[in-house]
């Protein structure tokens, strides 16, 4: 029970760390500690619906999994504990010698590199736990899932890791179109308001557009105070809006004036998350934990399937979509299924790896 | 591993430090980490379910929607022109600057009937009634939409809601940012400039807003205007569930007004008007509001009219134009007394005096005070309600109208509650009601109830009806108007009278409609049935009975001969009752097309099946009344407007509309239908920040039309003829 006993010695550790109490579950509206509990009682589940022996559980050193946690949020608790339950049924399923494998899983600043440990395979969740992978752990694959993609210009650092593997929790922009082209055939001209340096994303919205036969308008923004008058611009000319993840464009300052100006003009937002939608936008695709942990499932399969992992920089393969019914009604928009637009989406998408 | 993918790695990394140095040590709140929790976090929630508002297609009453697209394409410059778009409206122009909009008619210059909002601030007035059009300091440029309750609501918008409810909703200021000029000129002399600024400091959002009008109006009268407003428009926010909404406005014009007879004669009014709002919005939770709103009303009309003296007004008549200018009133005296007096022992027998008479039909002093809370609340899933109370205080001044130089005031206190329920997930009940009391009235209760059903997601179908009154004006309650002579104080002739306590005018309405919303095709369909019933209507009537001031004269000849010449002006006086019964059958429909965001269709139509009567006149104490309710509203309306933007920037519109032939009521005459087609072309120019919008309106383009005043007797025609207007718009 070395992975059991190895989580459970990470509970015990955040407990006496008293981080337990401060932190709340942000999307689900439960607490850490009952989340911890959910997390045992999977475990526990796991193995009873594994039916894993002792025996197996006590396996070559070599042969097991590091999960490396960025901190204590509950979004990492989740992937993480996907991650470890759909792996070892796929696992199982495909016959694969990671049915043996020990997951520890453990908080990048509660991790101890001195024990030496050897792992097969690092799977890293968060930039945290990214970054002190690419320093500390550089002799391992890493698998670094729950990153998201900048289009920021950098220039090179001196030490690489050439193991490293990169899951972006963007969503192709391309896939965010489908779900407009998906919502709507009257949605024809959508406005985008893009940052001036992300010349990336004005260039691939530009190709999907086009391709989609969607007439583009875009607002470049150079700074936040510009933010309104180039909203307004848009607004007056385009069917929807498209939010694309930008910091400077869309931030909790920023997005009670871009919501509240949208439903003024009766102009429905496709934001890039779930709290998006929450907030007040029409719909959104976006990467839920169990997206995520099934793409790094994927890539743990093809490891131990020795094939190639085919990128080392993966946008993200599985999708969610989330649709305010309550916006749909106000602003006279039909509701509707989440399960028809995904399947919508899926049928429509050829495999966009930007 | 190939060179391309160490690059990558690179590139990630440094990424990676970079949000990490974001992340932990920079301190500037503008700048966001870029994490993995700007996905995951969550965001305050803007469009909570108590922020947003009721969809067309669950709403119990036909409603039209003219949004900024169709302000755009239309080639009105005001707000009551814009209004021909909707169905059943009737809009008619005294003049350039004074404007009576009604729906379904049966309203004469003062349009009693509509309760008109700006951002949930009535512009109602409450001494004359009806709306002062010209004074609001409002710009086309800053309306969003504009939403036309047809029919009563009361439940929701308080008596006077009567026939119907116009809500402008204006731009928030953080939505025109920028500085922005506009400049119109064209037919008679029209000359508009307007500037407008707007900013923003993330909690505060302002703007700052003015406009000069000129123009000479119809061409063949003496109507020109003068008019100018400054505006202040302000939203500040605590924080993302309280703002506090700031505005108020001030406006001055100078309207040359009247007709060529002597009672009517042409002057120059000079009107004020003011308004302060503080409206202050808290969101409680995701499910309850509350909402704070006080405003003060302010509108003054100074209008003196003073004739000739009585011998020069004698002089003029055209029996004694064979005569010496001199003798004219000796022989007029003599004529009316059977050669017993001469002019001045005929003004000292009936203790007149040769002065010129003074009078105002207009001039007065208004207020409106009013506070409102209302609380919108979610009690449980599916169940919304709208509740408040409020309070006003309304009051008037004016020794003209109400013969006193003490105002007369009105409290007004009322209680509202209006529900929306989705009993099931197509089944939509709304319920609602509004208790009132005014001051020196009985308690009424307007009520509301409506059905809807969606049949599916694109097709709805409703049945509701509602009841509604309008209280009688502070003038109709205390009318008072008197023809002085020669000094204020000196009552001469009555010309109107109250003489009665009024009750409010009801209506009841039923409609059944079907509202069809195909977003696919970007096209909504609207279409109703409906009956109103209109009673108790609040009426003028001559009473030739009404006796006029005695001035102290007892001698029955020369009380005789006072009253004969009273009755040059006018025998008895104009009075107010409750009377005569309007029904109205109707159907009307709507289509709005916008199948690209470059192309837009509207049309409207209405079609009324009217009957009813008016009360006339009381001579010798015989009532008489006149079965004419279907000359006073037109039979039909019909609008039509259409645009389509090119590549390259040039937007052409075009509009047509149509009024069937009515007598206006009150002042107004029979006219003719009323059939316009406009054009406006817009080029718009986008230079580097800069966004420049020049348009050519053409208005009125296939033939005269007649408009409110169709008098051959005294030559008093308002002739629409073809207008051409030049617009720029420059926005920085």
């Amino acid at each position: 029970m070395h992975w059991l006993l190895t989580y459970t010695s990470y509970i015990f550790h955040k407990v006496k760390a008293g981080s337990v109490d401060h932190v709340k579950n942000n999307i689900h509206g439960i607490s850490f500690k009952s989340c911890e509990i959910r997390l045992l009682i999977i475990i526990a589940t796991s193995f009873a619906f594994l039916n894993l022996s002792p025996t197996n559980c006590f396996s070559k050193e070599s042969n097991n999994i590091l999960i490396l946690l960025s901190g204590n949020n509950d979004v990492y608790l989740d992937v993480a504990t996907t991650i470890t339950n759909s792996t070892i049924k796929q696992c199982r399923d495909s016959n694969l010698s990671c049915q043996d494998t020990n997951f520890e899983i453990s908080q990048v600043n509660s991790f101890d590199e001195n024990l030496n440990h050897k792992y097969r395979l690092v799977v890293t969740l968060g930039i945290n736990a990214a970054m002190y992978a690419s320093d500390k752990l550089s002799n391992s694959i890493v698998l670094s899932a729950l990153i998201p993609k900048n289009s920021a210009t950098f220039y090179s650092p001196s030490s690489i890791n050439p193991t490293q593997y990169y899951f972006y929790l963007d969503q192709p922009l391309h896939r965010s179109l489908l779900l407009i082209k998906s919502l709507s055939d009257r949605f024809k001209s959508v406005g985008v308001l893009v940052n001036i340096k992300d010349e990336a994303s004005t260039s691939l919205l530009t190709t999907s557009a086009d391709k989609l036969n969607l007439a583009l308008g875009i607002e470049k923004i150079n700074s936040t105070e510009q933010i309104g008058a180039s909203l307004n611009r848009l607004l007056f000319n385009v069917d929807i809006m498209l939010a694309i993840p930008d910091t400077y464009i869309h931030n909790k300052s920023t997005v009670s004036n871009i919501l509240l100006s949208t439903y003024r003009n009766r102009i429905p937002l496709i934001g890039f998350s779930s709290a998006y939608v929450k907030a007040g936008a029409l719909a959104a695709i976006y990467s839920s934990p169990e997206d995520i942990a099934h793409q790094v499932r994927d890539n743990i399969i093809d490891i131990y399937s020795d094939n190639a992992i085919s990128n080392s920089e993966q946008m993200a393969k599985y999708f969610s979509i989330l649709f305010n019914s309550e916006v749909a009604r106000s602003l006279g928009f039909p509701i509707k299924s989440v399960t028809k637009l995904k399947e919508e989406i899926t049928k429509r998408s050829s495999d966009d790896i930007e | 591993m190939p060179n391309r993918q160490h690059r990558a790695h690179r590139h990630i990394q440094l990424f990676l430090i970079l949000t990490i140095y974001w992340s932990t040590g920079h301190s500037d709140d503008d700048l966001i980490a870029f994490t993995e929790s700007y996905f995951y976090d969550d965001l305050p929630v803007v469009l909570s379910a108590s922020r947003l508002t009721q969809s067309q297609a669950d709403t119990p009453t036909a409603m039209t929607i003219i949004n900024k697209k169709m302000i755009q394409a239309s080639a009105a410059l005001n707000l009551p022109d814009l209004l021909r778009l909707v169905p059943g409206f009737t809009i008619g122009f005294l003049s350039d600057a004074s404007i009576t909009v009604s729906y379904h008619g049966h309203a004469d210059e003062y349009a009693r009937d509509m309760q008109v909002l700006i951002d949930g601030r009535s512009i109602y007035d409450p001494v004359y009634g009806g709306i002062p059009w010209s004074e609001i300091p409002l710009s086309l440029d800053e309306i969003l939409r504009i939403e036309v309750i047809r029919g009563p609501n009361a439940a929701a918008y308080g008596s006077n809601s009567y026939a119907g409810v116009i809500n402008v909703v204006t731009e928030h200021p953080a939505d025109l940012l920028g500085t922005s000029f506009s400049t119109t000129f064209g037919y008679e002399k029209t000359r508009y400039v307007e500037a407008a600024h707007a900013a923003s400091n993330g909690k505060l959002d302002y703007r700052l807003s003015t406009s000069y009008k000129e123009a000479e109006g119809f061409e063949n009268r003496d109507d020109s205007s003068r008019a100018r407003w400054l505006k202040f428009d302000s939203d500040y926010k605590f924080d993302i569930d309280n703002t506090i909404r700031t505005t108020f406005g001030t406006s001055h014009g100078n309207y040359d007004e009247g007709l060529p007879t002597l009672l009517q004669s042409e002057r120059e009014l000079d009107n004020r008007y003011n308004y302060q709002s503080i409206e202050w919005n808290r969101v409680l939770s995701e499910k309850s509001k509350l909402n704070i709103q006080f405003y003060h009303n302010y509108y003054s009309v100074d209008d003196l009219k003073q004739t000739p003296r009585i011998s020069e007004q004698i002089s003029a008549f055209d029996e004694l134009s064979a005569f010496d200018e001199a003798v004219r009133p000796d022989i007029f005296a003599a004529a009316i007394s059977g050669g017993r007096y001469d002019f001045d022992s005929l003004m000292n027998a009936l203790n007149l005096t040769d002065s010129p008479l003074l009078f105002s039909w207009l001039g007065l002093k208004s207020h409106r005070y009013d506070l409102e809370v209302e609380h919108t609340t979610e009690p449980i899933d599916d169940f919304r309600i709208v509740w408040g109370i409020g309070a006003r205080h309304d009051r008037g001044e004016s020794f003209w109208l109400l013969h006193s130089n003490q105002p007369v005031s009105r409290d007004l206190y009322r209680l509202f509650l209006n529900s929306e329920w989705f009993a099931t997930q197509k089944f939509v009940i709304n319920a609602g009601g509004m208790l009132e009391k005014f001051e020196g009235k009985e308690r009424i209760f307007s009520p509301r109830l409506g059905f809807n059903y969606h049949l599916n997601p694109s097709n709805t179908v409703r049945i509701s009806g509602s009841r509604a009154y309008r209280m009688p004006t502070i003038y109709e309650d205390n009318a008072h108007i008197t023809i002085q002579l020669g000094a204020p104080g000196d009552d001469f002739n009555n010309w109107v009278i109250g003489t009665e306590d009024l009750d409010p005018q009801q209506i009841d309405r039923i409609e059944a409609g079907y509202f069809g919303n195909f977003t696919e095709h970007g096209l909504t369909v609207d279409l109703c049935v409906f009956r109103e019933s209109y009673s108790d209507i609040i009426d003028q009537y001559r009473n030739f009975d009404y006796p006029d001031p005695d001035r102290g004269v007892t001698d029955p000849f020369n009380f005789a001969l006072l009253n004969q010449f009273h009755d040059l002006y006018q025998q008895g006086a104009f009075t107010y009752t409750n009377f005569g019964d309007v029904d109205i059958n109707g159907l009307e429909f709507e289509l709005d097309y916008r199948p690209t965001v470059r192309d837009m269709v509207y049309f409207g139509f209405s079609y009324l099946d009217i009957s009813g009567n008016e009360i006339k006149r009381l001579k010798n104490g015989i009532f008489s009344f006149r079965e004419n309710a279907e000359e006073k509203i037109p039979k039909r309306t019909f609008s039509l407007i259409a645009s389509h933007a090119f590549d390259d920037g040039l937007t052409m519109s075009t509009a047509y509309y149509f009024t069937d032939e009515m007598e206006w009521p009150g002042e107004g005459d029979a006219v003719p239908n009323y059939s316009r087609i406009d054009l406006k072309f817009n080029k718009h120019i986008n230079l580097a920040n800069t966004n420049i919008d020049i348009s050519l309106l053409l208005q009125n383009l296939h033939k005269k039309n007649f408009d409110f005043y169709h008098n051959d007797r005294i030559d008093s025609h308002n002739i629409w003829n073809k207008r051409i207007y030049l617009q720029a718009k420059i926005a920085l």
